[in-house]
């Protein structure tokens, strides 16, 4: 056997972890090498040192305090009503509402990402075609040459009246005054523009 | 497979005494106050919190390595304990049921620490004592010796990936046996075994500049 494979295998002969095969020829390496014998007595003393440390005592009041946090409730099962009720409030709400829109705008891009392909055809995209809510990609041919922007296209997120009025209650409920101006926003009946984005290739 | 004893000086070590599999039969000293508890016995919970709290401190202090982390980890695994108490059906011992909570907060808390909070405790606790003296020093030669000592050891378990140092203070430390570790880290025998090892071999490096050995195999 090798001197590093027994190395290995000491901790499993110290255990008895190995087959009577296996530690004859452990034995017998100890008995051949000084270097192997010293291994196992460090690895003795590892082990010993290790199983002396001493278990740490408990603070004082450990119990009492664990006890009087069940008897405040603390310990009691979270359900899911609980959780619920949670995404309502304001600082769950307002987050989950924005994280929500950015999800739907890029959810609802048909290429998976916004303007990436700007030599798309310029019409706006077939609201059937597309995954709810409605992205339409506009392009401007003549961009604005003053400004060296050219080719200019811009993103908007429309919402179908049903997800729309969903939304609104969700912002409502949250409380939150951001979220509140947010759904008034969006109560009014046509397109509303959830989210713009514009991007140009600038002028060579 | 004969059993030999070998003196290491601080600890005795039975060599091919591998802790015997308890049996399929659960002997549980827990088993009543378990079930009262579970009937609704909140007296029975907190004298359930008593018999386990050092255990479960000494656990968590091995794995965190500070005091208030460890405080503060306890408390919870005890508080999840008594949430999720109706999940226990006594097909283990409940120790081991409490080492499983106690194992999984652990690890969640290191993981939420993270690696550079580690690193500054592990410089904090070479400044601080953070642990127990010996019950009854031989002398206060010894005792320092023996402080200084236990520093370098729990020095070195800090070093260890978690995984490894969670299997082997549950072995070496707290004494459960392979199938009891199984049980509460959820990995079979095969990996405890193998944990234990290799944690052992990594520590026995993480020592060797420390833990001198003479001819004889006494330290030195």
């Amino acid at each position: 056997m090798r001197t590093d494979r027994v190395k290995a295998r000491l901790s499993a002969y110290l255990e008895g972890d190995v087959s009577s095969r296996e530690a004859a020829r452990i034995e017998a390496a100890l008995e051949a090498s000084s270097e192997l014998r010293e291994e196992f007595r460090l690895l003795q003393a590892t082990v010993g040192l290790l199983r002396g440390l001493p278990r740490p005592e408990a603070p004082l009041g450990l119990a009492e305090r664990v006890v009087e946090r069940v008897r405040a409730g603390e310990a009691e099962p979270v359900r899911w009503r609980d959780w619920l009720h949670r995404l309502f409030e304001p600082a769950f709400a307002v987050p989950l509402a924005a994280t929500a829109a950015a999800l739907l705008v890029f959810v609802g891009t048909p290429t998976g990402g916004l303007l990436e392909d700007e030599s798309a055809p310029g019409a706006p995209l077939a609201a059937s075609a597309l995954p709810v809510p409605v992205v339409t990609v506009a392009r401007e041919t003549a961009g604005p040459e003053a400004s060296g922007v050219r080719n200019s296209s811009r993103v908007d997120l429309r919402m179908p009246q049903r997800q729309r009025l969903q939304m609104v209650r969700m912002l409502r409920g949250a409380g939150h005054p951001h979220s509140a101006a947010l759904a008034s926003q969006m109560e009014p009946d046509g397109e509303v523009v959830l989210a713009s984005f514009a991007k140009g290739r600038r002028g060579r | 497979m004969t059993a030999q004893m070998v003196d290491v000086s601080h600890a005795t070590v039975a060599v091919g005494s591998a802790r015997a599999m308890p049996a399929r039969e659960i002997d549980d000293p827990d088993a009543e106050l378990v079930e009262r508890w579970q009937s609704g016995d909140e007296a029975a919970f907190e004298a359930l919190v008593r018999g386990h709290e050092r255990r479960v401190f000494g656990l968590l202090m091995r794995m965190l390595g500070n005091r208030d982390d460890a405080l503060d980890v306890a408390q919870e695994t005890f508080l999840s304990l008594h949430r999720h108490g109706h999940r226990f059906r006594r097909e283990a011992r409940f120790s081991t049921f409490v080492y499983r909570v106690a194992a999984n907060a652990a690890l969640n808390r290191r993981r939420s620490l993270g690696r550079k909070r580690a690193r500054e405790q592990a410089l904090a606790r070479r400044q601080a004592v953070g642990f127990d003296r010996p019950q009854s020093p031989r002398d206060p030669e010894a005792a320092a010796v023996g402080v200084e000592v236990q520093e370098r050891v729990q020095q070195a378990l800090l070093e260890l990936p978690d995984d490894l140092r969670m299997t082997l203070v549950l072995y070496d430390l707290e004494g459960q046996s392979y199938s009891e570790i199984a049980e509460a880290l959820q990995i079979p025998e095969g990996t405890v075994k193998s944990r234990i090892h290799r944690a052992r071999n990594a520590l026995r490096e993480h020592l060797r500049s420390f833990v001198g050995v003479d001819r004889g195999g006494e330290l030195s």
